[in-house]
């Protein structure tokens, strides 16, 4: 080794020129080439492993091809995968609207949807980038019902597996999403939020799945998708102190490195100081020139206070201090405050709130025939019970017409039979129906507009018939919806 | 006026830490807590013995693919896990110097050196500046290490032996005895 360099009073950097550097993608990046050469790598294995998988996955269908109730998806786990996906609505004006909460995560929380699904939150449960977060979060929930629920948000509801293009059927879905200070949050591994859900339907046969960032669905075979009738419990909304007003710093200063899983609270603040309470105690400048062994910091008896422990090995000081900021870091701390305020203040609405909602949900409850559905909702995005359908019944090559009998073009075909909660999805013209049915059918057209046809359209087609021209009455996206809402009856 | 410093972990907060590197083991994604927390300490100690921010930067990268790829072999002792943190960047330094892809840099402050010197309790000073820092450069690594610890880095000795694998007590006797080096070093400049 050379004889070291020595720098004496080398200019020092700040926290914030180190945190630049920080970047654990690329150490995960670099981490991944230096233990999985290409021999052991994913690619390789879980191709291999594909191969394998899908010889099984064929030899199984040709021997035995199951019935719709026995298909259980061949999907992956979910624990590794991102699931809170960005959906793309058809119309963003219509898309479907969220219910939003503000719940206090430090404590559990009980909660109703207007819609009557029950959302037991334990406290402590969420996480911005692996770091638990504290106090006030933001909690969006919707839930979808309806073919035409399915068909607004476009969330995906087919899948194809061994050939074959099956479509779900939903017994009740819903998206769970959290925010805090606009982060979108995720929850911590070892815990759960509990749903009990009113069911659009009945049945024992739906198994229960998520969807992943991507659109895939993954099946859940150890959660529990039966019905539930218990008895409506209370709601249970714990208490919350309103934010504290950032502080500029004006005296006596200390600089902590503190860490951000025992101060939560404090994680979405940059360039914090510790600033030494002088209305309670008096300061003795001399103790900045003391060599300190150890500073730690604690939480005080008050939500504004801290308490700061300066120690050598004969002595011990005890101060009191609140969190101050400088500069640019005070106006970011003031913008985070205004936003928690606001959440605050819809917190404190929310609680008067409470008691009209328990009604909602007894009433919603009973609307749902008595049929709840149960699951531990282990992260959040969008959860479905669902059961998949073989396509079955006559096929069609299909063309649309106006009524001057003009070529209407278009993309996907959606296609509703109403004796199931499914959303069938059509390409390339050809679709297949159950003439038995009670069929209702649309296309988005190029030039935004839904031209639809009723189920008497379905009842005029020749039962041998191959192919058929629809005609359609086209209307604004808006009025064509209410149209479909009172034809499929949702 | 600023005052800075590192805390110390208390059971609790090891144990907890405990949790999240067994998580970690498990899903390599999650080392990202683990990272998040510690990158800054971390980044303060290479910074400390090297010449750039870019190598400094470069270096604690290295460090912390090291500690992912290693984290199985960590044993719970009880210790933070920051310790152990600091042994894989000190062994990573270590291999860099040696394979001279790096400069060992000492970066300390004229206040810390005159504080050294009334350590060695050589009273020629401030004259004798350039006789310390000729010392130090004559030091090998691990009584350079522990003086840098002690005196440009303020750790106490719980921390430097937490560091180095040593019990407190030792770290002590260590630290007195490279200083008892250093002494003689700058009696012979």
């Amino acid at each position: 080794m050379e004889t070291p360099k020595i720098n004496i009073d080398r200019e020092e950097l700040s926290d914030e020129q180190m945190l630049k550097h920080k970047d654990f993608d690329q150490v995960f990046q670099t981490y991944g080439k230096v233990t999985n050469p290409f021999y052991q790598s994913f690619k390789f294995w879980g191709g291999l492993a594909g191969i394998t998988i899908m010889a099984t996955i064929v030899t199984l269908y040709f021997s035995n091809k199951p019935s719709n109730a026995e298909v259980t998806i061949a999907t992956n786990d979910t624990s590794a995968v991102s699931t809170q996906i960005a959906l793309t609505p058809p119309f963003e004006t219509l898309d479907l609207p969220y219910e939003v909460f503000v719940i206090n995560t430090s404590a559990d929380t009980l909660l109703f949807t207007a819609d009557g699904t029950q959302l037991e939150i334990p406290g402590e449960i969420f996480a911005y980038n692996n770091v638990p977060v504290t106090n006030l979060v933001q909690l969006k929930y919707r839930q979808f019902n309806t073919p035409l629920d399915f068909f607004l948000s476009n969330i995906p509801m087919t899948y194809d597996s061994a050939g074959t293009n099956y479509t779900f059927e939903s017994a009740g879905m819903i998206e769970l999403l959290a925010y805090q200070n606009k982060n979108k949050l995720e929850l911590i591994s070892n815990k759960a939020i509990e749903v009990q859900m009113p069911s659009p339907i009945e049945g024992t046969d739906f198994n229960l799945y998520q969807l992943d960032d991507q659109g895939n669905w993954h099946y859940h075979p150890n959660d529990h998708a039966e019905a539930n009738n218990d008895d409506v419990q209370q709601p249970v909304v714990p208490p919350v102190d309103a934010p504290v007003k950032p502080i500029k710093a004006s005296g006596h200063i200390f600089n902590v490195e503190f860490d951000s899983l025992q101060f939560p609270e404090l994680m979405a603040y940059k360039g914090v100081f510790f600033e030494v309470d002088e209305t309670e105690q008096a300061f003795d400048p001399d103790l900045y020139n003391i060599s300190w062994h150890a500073m730690e910091l604690q939480h005080a008896e008050t939500a504004k206070h801290y308490l700061l422990l300066l120690s050598r090995p004969d002595t011990t000081v005890k101060l009191q201090v609140y969190p101050v900021y400088e500069g640019a870091s005070y106006n970011k701390a003031m913008e985070i405050y205004n936003e928690q305020y606001r959440a605050y203040e819809v917190y404190q609405q929310q609680v008067e709130q409470r008691s009209d909602a328990i009604s909602a949900t007894q009433q919603h409850v009973q609307a749902a025939f008595g049929n709840m559905r149960t699951f531990s909702s282990t992260s959040l995005g969008i959860w479905n019970f669902d059961r998949p359908l073989a396509p079955k019944g006559q096929k069609l090559e299909v063309q649309f017409v106006d009524n001057h009998g003009n070529t209407i073009p278009h993309t996907t075909i959606y296609m509703v039979d109403k004796q199931r909660n499914a959303l069938f999805t059509f390409n390339d013209n050809k679709i297949q129906y159950k003439p038995t049915s009670e069929n209702v059918l649309w296309i988005i057209t190029t030039n935004g507009e839904i031209a639809f046809c009723s189920p008497e359209a379905f009842k005029s087609i020749p039962s041998k018939s191959k192919q058929h021209t629809f005609t359609m009455v086209l209307m604004s996206p808006n009025m064509a919806t209410n149209n479909l809402k009172h034809l499929i009856g949702a | 006026m600023i005052s800075t410093h590192k805390y110390h972990a208390t059971r609790e907060q090891i144990q907890a830490e405990e949790v999240q590197i067994k998580a970690a083991i498990k899903d390599p994604k999650r080392f990202a807590t683990i990272y998040e927390k510690y990158y800054l300490q971390i980044f303060k100690y290479v910074y400390q013995r090297v010449n750039s921010e870019e190598d400094a930067a470069d270096i604690t990268s290295q460090v912390f693919v090291k500690a992912m790829v290693n984290l199985k072999k960590y044993q719970f002792r009880g210790l933070p896990f920051s310790s152990w943190l600091y042994r894989v960047a000190q062994n990573e330094l270590n291999q860099l110097f040696r394979k001279n892809k790096y400069k060992r840099t000492i970066n300390a402050k004229t206040e810390q050196l005159h504080e050294l010197i009334e350590e060695t309790e050589d009273d020629r000073y401030p004259e004798q500046m350039q006789q310390v820092t000729k010392a130090m450069r004559a030091l090998n690594p691990n009584d350079m290490e522990l003086i840098e610890m002690r005196f440009f880095e303020q750790r106490s000795f719980k921390e430097i032996g937490e560091i180095a694998d040593m019990t407190e007590n030792n770290a002590k006797v260590k630290t007195f005895r490279a200083l008892q080096k250093l002494k003689r070093l700058i009696a012979k400049k």
